[in-house]
């Protein structure tokens, strides 16, 4: 089954210099392209293709998949200096990582996520390749009930984030759940809420709305405060360099291994989207850690768990990938566009006849996120600074990088204007102590999660389908603990104190 | 002093803003000298993308040294998004576009839409994909007999808009379908049938290839084909079971266009590039290698076609709109 | 603050519950979720609104939450003014983007921006408004090929 000779060939073609150079230079344009935030992997890729019209696909895909697997890398740097992540499936960072870069540490955020990015992918990849021979079957396993408890659980995170009151957390997860159904009725291709507008037609898209929330929110706070982001009062300075973040998430084998796991059966799921990986392991990762208070606060445990999720969750997108021929995200959609632009045919041929393109996407994106712990800590340091700058100099100028992001996203300028809609929403519910988490997760998940509870009710089983299907009936008991467990054990507290 | 200085900095920051906002001068020299924008209603490495691009990258030899065809997706409203902005483009083939036929005339039957795909510009079909139902092998039906006989069968469609043409050719055959829409994509779609939460998918031939003929999907009927498709000998088209009528209608054409009142010589020259684009021996080459076909027809045979089957749908209005809304 | 924070919820009421009361408009299954939230976020914004108007309900309630419900800190006279300025500045910016396109309204606003209501000197105003724009219009205009937009008045 596995070619060594083929595999060994191909890690030669990556170990020369010209795949030196083009491992370097991919690494490079996706680390970019992730951390400015409107640019992603796919971006950078679709930038990419062209170039590589002159190459043969093997090269291609060392190109490209450093690129992609360098680009979810890129993310996190923004998510923890600015409160914006690069990409969505960052999102789930800023909850701890940005709480850090106000205590000063953001050294240590960028190095547990660099670490934990890079073990993440490792992993993976590997938890991808041991699931292999059993691939068909998983895949096939998650039908309409599982999608729809997948994305019920990233909901029920809304319950259990702890920022601000449970009763502001809901209501902002509520408005989010509503502007989720803005737009065309998944099912029905209805239009909802959109008051003649052809732009909100496909809803009101996530990225522009999340720039708004998070990093307008931020940024318009700073200016009022006139206080840099790294507030001096508030930042117990030491150990806040890169290496106590690599040391972090060293110490914490056992949670990078769960957590990967979590990314990548989740990105193994087509249908469900890598967003809620993050927020699915952040939320593991916070009901089983020992001394969780402080989850939300600056603990970097929770870097930890949402960047080592979304970098597996690429591993774990490449099983319905190779399994069918059908892409797991929007990357490996990109990538079999890439190989068949290149005249590879993508089914399972591919396995006979085109082995080493497979092996040479694995190792390019195993191989980028090496290069990219590289080049990352050592930046991290430099990085750091910039959230020490004066506000009025950083703060006119992320606001502008957000429009253009928003912009660059779809080239439409409605986007823009729902950043800034977005963006002075997210400064009040700042101000106010609503949760833009909860409603980023309302409207990501929302219509998400009605399109699969409908499509459940259209099968045979109906509404029964969510209670006699196995894995359904294991995710929701696991919705049920994740949410009322933290109630239990403070019941339980109590009551020991009591006696 | 200070004033001077003041007015000074004023006009060298006017400048440099005015700098800024100036638009490239065009159109004065031979055309074309700048880029051609072809803009699809795809996403990166979908059907329609890896088309575009191909074509793209293998067009560039028919024109001028320095001119790239650059893809630029613009998904959203099922292709309208893209459609639209390629319609209010400038006439001045520096803008094409890849529109989804017959799906973009649905939603103009029933509404005025901000672009008329009877006015747009025809530029060459790049192939006509045609459908096919195919059952998955799980499902308690097996050919198109039981289908026909069935009183629901379950079908996972992308969407309503989007597969309409499939819905019209399910009526006629009198397939009882129980749609299942809302899958991202057809492949997504092909999952659910394999999982056997749907009988059977109509995507189009080309999507479903694969799975046809690794025998993942069992095909019982060929809509929009006048002749049997030759890898699959054995199924009949809707026009066999008694609706030649039919064939033109269904199916997806892939097809080039551009906006409307573009100007004849522009016009005849990207017709000219496409066409020897078509025939690059590269280009075939890869369409073999990738096993993406390519049946084209000029742009005026697409004119005569398309026109002729946006006319026809007329008549179905009804259909169209219990559909579309 | 306390006026702020009741005006602010009363907004987020009206828009939920007129979000849930147009549920009802559509057909089917494309109600439910509609009705659900609206209903659900209506009523917890709802009993926020009671609460913000009601000390007694607040401290009622406030035994289940760990946290306070009403947290907002104090805003000093000056953060006020700024706030309303920096909104100010920043709808307008988004206007003349809107309005005169990207390069026009990036440098525009950086350079008014620092030079008014940052009070910084010429030097940096200009300076960094030209550095911002040069570095905005290679990389998304010259190497992405982004069209970026140009305004209602230039296109």
């Amino acid at each position: 089954m596995f070619d060594l000779d083929l595999f060994l060939k191909t890690l030669g073609i990556m170990l020369n210099l010209r795949g030196i150079l083009i491992l370097l230079s991919g690494t490079v344009i996706g680390m970019i392209f992730g951390a400015i935030p409107g640019l992603s992997g796919v971006t950078a890729m679709v930038v990419l293709i062209p170039m590589t019209f002159s190459m043969d696909p093997v090269t291609a895909m060392l190109l490209l998949g450093a690129a992609y697997g360098a680009a979810t890398y890129g993310g996190a740097v923004p998510a923890i200096l600015i409160n914006t992540p690069g990409e969505p499936p960052n999102a789930a960072t800023v909850l701890d990582g940005f709480p850090m870069s106000q205590q000063g540490k953001s050294g240590t955020a960028l190095g547990a996520a660099a670490t934990a990015s890079t073990l993440g992918g490792f992993l993976g990849l590997i938890v991808t390749f041991c699931f292999i021979p059993v691939m068909a079957k998983f895949v096939m396993a998650f039908s309409y009930p599982e999608f729809f408890m997948m994305t019920f659980f990233g909901l029920s995170i809304i319950a259990i984030l702890g920022e601000g009151t449970l009763l502001k957390g809901l209501a902002a997860g509520g408005l989010g759940i509503l502007l989720s159904c803005v737009g065309y009725d998944p099912m029905t291709s209805e239009l909802r809420y959109t008051f003649g507008i052809q732009y909100l037609w496909d809803g009101i898209e996530v990225v522009p709305a999340l720039f708004g929330l998070l990093a307008i929110g931020e940024v318009m706070d700073l200016l009022v405060k006139k206080k840099p982001i790294a507030d001096h009062k508030r930042s117990k300075a030491e150990n806040s360099g890169v290496w106590s973040g690599i040391k972090a998430t060293l110490k914490q084998p056992f949670l990078v291994i769960r957590c990967s796991s979590i990314g990548t059966i989740i990105g193994a799921i087509p249908g469900v989207g890598g967003t809620v990986a993050g927020f699915i392991s952040y939320m593991h990762a916070k009901q089983t850690c020992r001394n969780n208070e402080n989850f939300g606060n600056g603990d970097v445990r929770g870097v930890i768990a949402s960047e080592a999720a979304n970098d597996a969750k690429e591993g774990g997108a490449l099983l319905p990938t190779l399994a069918f021929g059908i892409p797991g995200s929007a990357g490996m959609a990109v990538f079999l566009g890439a190989l068949t632009l290149h005249g590879i045919d993508t089914g399972q041929d591919i396995f006979l006849v085109n082995m080493d393109v497979v092996y040479m996407l694995l190792i390019s994106l195993l191989g980028c996120h090496i290069v990219a712990a590289m080049i990352g800590l050592s930046l991290a340091d430099k990085m750091a600074l910039l959230t020490k700058i004066r506000p009025v100099l950083f703060a006119p100028i992320l606001f502008l990088v957000c429009l253009i992001g928003s912009f660059a996203l779809r080239n439409s300028i409605g986007d823009v204007m729902v950043t800034l809609i977005f963006g002075l929403l997210g400064y009040e519910m700042r101000k106010f102590g609503f949760s833009r988490i909860a409603l980023i997760l309302g409207l990501l998940l929302g219509n998400m999660a009605e399109l699969s509870f409908r499509q459940t009710l259209m099968t045979e089983a109906g509404v029964m389908g969510f209670f006699t299907r196995p894995i359904s009936v294991i995710l929701f008991i696991l919705i049920l603990l994740s949410v009322f467990l933290p109630f239990f054990q403070t019941y339980w507290r109590r009551r020991k104190n009591e006696e | 002093m200070k004033k001077n200085f003041t007015l000074l900095a004023l006009v060298i920051f006017l400048a440099t803003v005015t700098f800024f906002s100036a638009i490239p001068a065009s159109n004065a020299e031979e055309y074309p000298s700048q880029d051609i924008r072809l803009i699809i209603g795809g996403k990166p490495g979908g059907g329609f993308d890896t088309y575009a691009r191909a074509i793209g990258r293998y067009m560039k030899k028919y024109l001028p040294e320095g001119v790239n065809v650059i893809v630029e997706n613009r998904p959203g409203a099922g292709h309208r998004i893209a459609i639209t902005m390629v319609y209010n483009s400038e006439p001045d083939g520096y803008t094409i576009g890849m529109p989804m036929m017959p799906g973009l005339y649905f939603p103009q039957v029933i509404e005025k839409q901000k672009y008329d795909m009877t006015k747009v510009t025809w530029l060459a079909t790049i192939l006509k994909d045609p459908r096919v139902i195919a059952i998955a092998p799980n499902s308690k039906f097996k050919t198109l007999e039981d289908l026909r006989k069935a009183d629901s069968v379950r079908i996972a469609i992308v969407g309503f808009s989007s597969e309409t043409d499939v819905i019209l050719g399910n009526e006629k055959l009198g397939i009882n379908a129980t749609y299942i829409s809302g899958h991202k994509n057809s492949k997504e779609g092909v999952l659910a049938a394999l999982r056997g939460d749907a009988d059977v998918v109509g995507f189009t031939f080309g999507s479903l290839r694969k799975f046809i003929l690794k025998k993942q999907l069992i095909p019982a009927v060929v809509y929009g084909s006048e002749k049997r498709i030759p890898e699959i000998p054995d199924v009949p088209t809707i026009g066999e079971l008694g609706y030649p009528e039919l064939t033109p209608l269904l199916g997806t054409y892939r097809v080039l266009a551009g906006p409307p009142n573009m100007p004849a010589e522009r016009t005849k020259f990207l017709r000219d590039a496409i066409w020897s684009t078509f025939n690059d021996p590269e280009f075939i080459a890869w369409t073999k290698k990738a096993k993406r076909p390519v049946e084209a027809v000029n742009g005026e045979e697409t004119e005569k076609t398309l026109k002729k089957v946006m006319a026809d749908y007329e008549g179905y209005k009804d259909l169209l709109k219990k559909y579309i809304k | 603050m306390k006026n702020e924070e009741k005006i602010f919820m009363l907004l987020l009421l009206a828009i939920v519950l007129l979000m849930a009361l147009s549920g009802f408009r559509y057909s089917g299954g494309s109600k439910i979720l509609p009705l659900v939230s609206g209903v659900f976020s209506a009523l917890l914004m709802g009993f926020m609104v009671l609460m913000s108007f009601s000390p007694k309900v607040t401290a009622w309630y406030q035994k289940f939450e760990k946290k306070d419900i009403f947290s907002a800190e104090p805003m000093t006279d000056q953060e006020k003014k700024r706030e309303r300025s920096v909104v100010f500045w920043f709808v307008g910016c988004t206007a003349a983007i809107y309005l005169f396109g990207f390069m026009v309204g990036i440098p525009l606003f950086i350079f008014l921006f620092l030079k008014l209501w940052a009070k910084e000197s010429w030097t940096l105003s200009i300076g960094l408004a030209l550095a911002v724009s040069i570095v905005v219009y290679v990389a998304f205009v010259y190497l992405l090929r982004v069209p970026l937009h140009s305004g209602l008045l230039f296109a």
